[in-house]
């Protein structure tokens, strides 16, 4: 019994000492994935059926890169909260707003967008802010934001 | 007993291995500079981009160029500092904390310098942020080709 307690001892030392080594080290704090790279370069332009052509360069060589979100409102600070309701949805009604393939090389993407968020047309005369970020499939974020950019619908 | 310092030495020796981890954020690659233009000027080349490295291990740009878009993607030459005589093409002394479009101009001074004295009239250029702590570049922006011939 004696023995017993003792050996039972060297287990819970043992683990307090690599806790205490995991704490110490800052282990603890490591981001869950590393950064996508952002896409920039945000061009927008508005065609005269209600349409709004977005066209940016990226490159997400990353095994975790799924798509791009674009987010649109119309004003820049509701654009860069990021919010879901601010996010086009994909035709699965779920993110990343555009499925993308993993890049091997820089390219230049282009994107059609006929609706807004949660399909608001896209009424004449009406200013849009956009953005784009890279997605990250595992973790289900983001990328730090591209340029924020208006767009006049014609 | 002999457990125990046994025990004790196994835990000291992850405590001591493991705070040599460096971070992920450390070790990714550095966002490339994007959307590159490339104009002759009076004799010089200016670059335009955008970048947005905000990496706390960037120390500045590279320019590479060739006679091929290929030789400029795979980094093979790169132009380095007239004054240094080494990388970065362009050291920065601050990183970009949003996307930011930078302007960088390769001077007359530099045609009659290696490797831009041996190009001939046309060449490809391209340019990549510099982790000067891992000696790591990032990807390349999309090569473009540069006329010297044009006129300003």
């Amino acid at each position: 019994m004696r023995n017993r307690a003792k050996g039972m001892s060297i287990p819970v030392f043992a683990a307090a000492m690599l806790l205490a080594g995991f704490f110490a080290c800052d282990i603890g704090t490591f981001p869950a994935n590393t950064p996508l790279h952002p896409p920039l370069g945000l061009t927008l332009i508005s065609s005269n059926q209600g349409e709004i052509y977005v066209e940016f360069w990226a490159f997400n060589n990353e095994e975790a890169f799924a798509g791009f979100n674009i987010y649109m409102a119309q004003s820049e600070s509701e654009v860069s909260n990021r919010l879901a309701a601010n996010c086009l949805t994909n035709y699965l009604g779920g993110f990343p707003s555009m499925r993308n393939a993993r890049f091997s090389d820089v390219d230049l993407v282009k994107y059609t967008l006929r609706d807004g968020p949660s399909a608001a047309p896209l009424a004449s005369g009406s200013v849009w802010y956009i953005t784009v970020s890279a997605y990250d499939g595992y973790s289900g974020t983001d990328s730090r934001l591209g340029e924020i950019k208006p767009v006049t619908v014609m | 007993m002999s457990y125990r310092v046994c025990v004790l030495l196994i835990a000291a020796l992850s405590l001591w291995t493991s705070c040599g981890i460096q971070s992920f954020e450390d070790l990714a690659d550095l966002n490339p500079p994007l959307a590159l233009k490339a104009t002759v000027v009076n004799g010089e080349i200016v670059l335009e981009f955008l970048s947005y490295n905000y990496e706390k291990n960037f120390s500045g740009f590279n320019v590479f160029i060739g006679t091929d878009s290929s030789h400029v993607r795979s980094q093979s030459k790169v132009i380095p500092n007239i004054r240094t005589d080494s990388v970065p093409t362009f050291a920065m002394l601050t990183n970009f904390a949003r996307p930011t479009e930078v302007t960088l101009v390769i001077s007359r001074e530099y045609q009659s310098y290696e490797p831009l004295q041996s190009m001939n009239v046309m060449f490809w250029i391209g340019v990549s942020a510099y982790d000067a702590v891992y000696r790591q570049n990032s990807k390349c922006t999309d090569p473009q080709l540069v006329d010297m011939r044009l006129p300003p």
